[in-house]
């Protein structure tokens, strides 16, 4: 199997400075942080992976490491079989980077001035250029506003043109640090949308380190999930969900209590959360109870009018995994 | 990688981002202006008093004030990045230059690149006229030649401040080594030959100060002759070639330590 992005034993070690008092701020004693530490992992081509970790994880390291800013302590990167750092002008013509924090375009003009040095920059053909404009514009209705000057525009207006701009060369692999931060929902639609055109149809490797798991739902299928620089979970959305929900809520209205037994057989598996008169919101542990038989059960017992089962949001599930450190 | 089509787009860029700010380009121009009326006040006040300070009238004065111009006109319009470097590697600007298919350093180069060259090579014309008003002599070729002479010293104090702020990858900042430059052009408008040999001899070979003015003028002034002139451009040459080579060596060792900003 050809993977686009080998990642071996990683690690990035710096050294920090514990600041002290008197005269130990001027001869901070030294400690050594471990930015990433030992990861590994493997990308196919055209995979869109969520890279996801709390503040401080290492996830921008590792991101920089990725793609050549970066030197790593130790470990092997090898992205379509190059080594980043040392190959970097080869390499960099075949890759597309967004930082969310920082501005690829020129910030004083108009952003087509800095769509068009990447188009020198990246040697793309007048026709070429042409036809991704005609992408961009029908996508992420960019024209109007690529004569603003990129100062003026908002967060959202940006990033569409900096999408552009990262990937006029049509990359093999496209990095995305924090893209959708700070935006309203109309434009996160519309760079899902965007991103999820240009992976579908070109095949394009993404990579995409979010806080919103709104993008990692609506976008991967793969999640790599990292905590104080080490994976603690590497794999399909819907497995880490699987693994992770112990509860599911039911909420139910009815009519009038068709069977007494099965009500009280019902009451026993379940926790209560809300009640009132013809409506109940129930939470189940499925590690415990088969929520099937639950369900048959409750519908034995009442005249049910409606049934809602909701699972808890991805968010949750995170926050969660965040505090209680390692996946095992 | 075709360097001279990336050169004329950035120069396309500077001019419209020169156009978005047209008020402080014509500052620039009546800054010149002033700086040059202060100078002329200065070195006429002290020609007032002495016909020559060790054998330069005030018209040679003035043409070694229109090099040093020239010096600057130069350096700040093609090699204004090397003063700050040391904020893009300390600031993480860096990033940015490193995920392109460029040499990051001429990308920087040309990014920075300033077309206020025209704003500033008026007070360089400006200086050589009053300098010809007061009956300096020049020779059209060798001025020629000296120009090149200025530009290849440009050259080399840029190679020297990247070579410097290259440090700020172990450092961190290093405003106090790019201000002793400052202190250093605080000299280069005088002549350097009333200055004691030992001084004449660092300022060519340690801090090639006297390519920058003393040398173009005395050549334009046809008081340097031509064998000698063409030794001082292969030794400026030879300067290129050492400082490239210590500015490169310390910007590849530096950049393994380069460490970004947050994440």
């Amino acid at each position: 199997m050809e993977y686009d992005i080998e990642v071996k034993n990683l690690s990035r070690i710096y050294k920090k400075n514990i600041p002290g008092k008197g005269f130990r701020r001027i001869f901070p004693k030294k400690m050594k942080i471990r930015a990433v530490d030992d990861i590994s992992f493997n990308i196919k081509k055209g995979e869109f992976v969520a890279y996801v970790g709390a503040n401080g994880s290492g996830k921008t390291t590792t991101i920089k490491m990725l793609t050549g800013i970066l030197i790593p302590t130790k470990g092997v990167v090898k992205c379509l079989g190059m080594i980043p750092w040392k190959q970097r002008i080869k390499y960099t013509k075949d890759i597309g980077v967004v930082f969310g924090q920082k501005t690829m375009l020129k910030w004083d003009l108009p952003a087509i001035d800095s769509l068009l040095l990447y188009k020198d920059i990246y040697e793309v053909s007048d026709s070429d250029f042409k036809e991704r404009m005609q992408l961009y514009d029908k996508i992420l209705n960019i024209n109007e506003r690529l004569n603003q000057q990129v100062r003026k525009m908002s967060f959202g207006e940006r990033m569409r043109c900096e999408l552009a701009a990262s990937l006029l060369h049509r990359p093999k692999i496209l990095f995305l640090d924090e893209p959708t931060v700070g935006m309203d929902v109309v434009a996160k639609e519309e760079i899902r949308n965007f991103l999820r055109n240009i992976n579908e149809k070109e095949k394009t490797t993404i990579i995409l380190t979010t806080h919103d798991m709104g993008d990692v739902e609506a976008l991967c299928d793969r999640i790599i999930l990292l905590d104080k620089g080490k994976i603690i979970y590497d794999g399909r959305l819907d497995k880490l969900k699987k693994k992770y929900i112990q509860t599911k809520n039911i909420s139910i209205t009815y009519g009038k209590v068709k069977n007494k037994k099965f009500v009280e057989r019902s009451r026993k598996k379940v926790k209560i959360l809300e009640e009132e008169k013809g409506y109940v919101k129930l939470s189940v542990n499925i590690k415990e109870h088969d929520i099937k038989k639950v369900i048959s059960d409750i519908i034995k017992s009442v005249d049910v009018i409606d049934i809602s089962v909701e699972e808890p949001e991805l968010s949750e599930i995170v926050a969660k995994i965040y505090r209680e450190g390692r996946v095992k | 990688m075709n360097y001279l089509r990336l050169f004329l787009r950035y120069m396309r860029i500077n001019i419209n981002t020169l156009l978005e700010y047209k008020a402080s380009f014509i500052l620039g121009i009546l800054s010149s202006l002033l700086y040059i009326f202060i100078s002329f006040l200065f070195w006429g006040t002290i020609y007032s008093y002495t016909k020559t300070i060790n054998g330069w009238t005030f018209g040679q004065v003035m043409l070694v004030q229109g090099f040093f111009a020239m010096f600057l006109a130069f350096f700040w319009s093609i090699f204004h990045f090397s003063e700050h470097m040391d904020k893009l590697i300390i600031y993480g600007g860096l990033d940015r230059f490193l995920v392109r298919p460029m040499n990051p350093l001429v990308a920087y180069m040309f990014e920075m690149f300033s077309v206020d060259i025209f704003g500033r090579l008026f007070s360089t014309i400006v200086f050589f006229w009053i300098a010809l008003q007061l009956g300096a002599s020049m020779n059209i070729m060798n001025f020629a030649a000296a120009v090149v002479m200025v530009f290849l010293s440009s050259a080399i104090f840029a190679l020297i401040l990247v070579a410097l702020s290259s440090l700020a990858f172990w450092i961190g900042k290093m405003e106090s080594v790019i201000a002793v430059f400052d202190l250093v052009w605080n000299i280069s408008d005088y002549p350097i030959t009333i200055f004691p040999v030992t001084a004449q001899i660092l300022m060519t070979f340690g801090i090639p100060l006297a390519f920058m003015q003393t040398y173009p003028t005395l050549f334009t002034m046809q008081q340097l002759n031509l064998s000698y002139f063409l030794q001082l451009i292969v030794i400026e040459i030879l300067l290129i070639f050492i400082w490239l080579q210590i500015a490169t060596f310390v910007w590849n060792k530096g950049l393994k330590r380069y460490s970004s900003y947050g994440g």
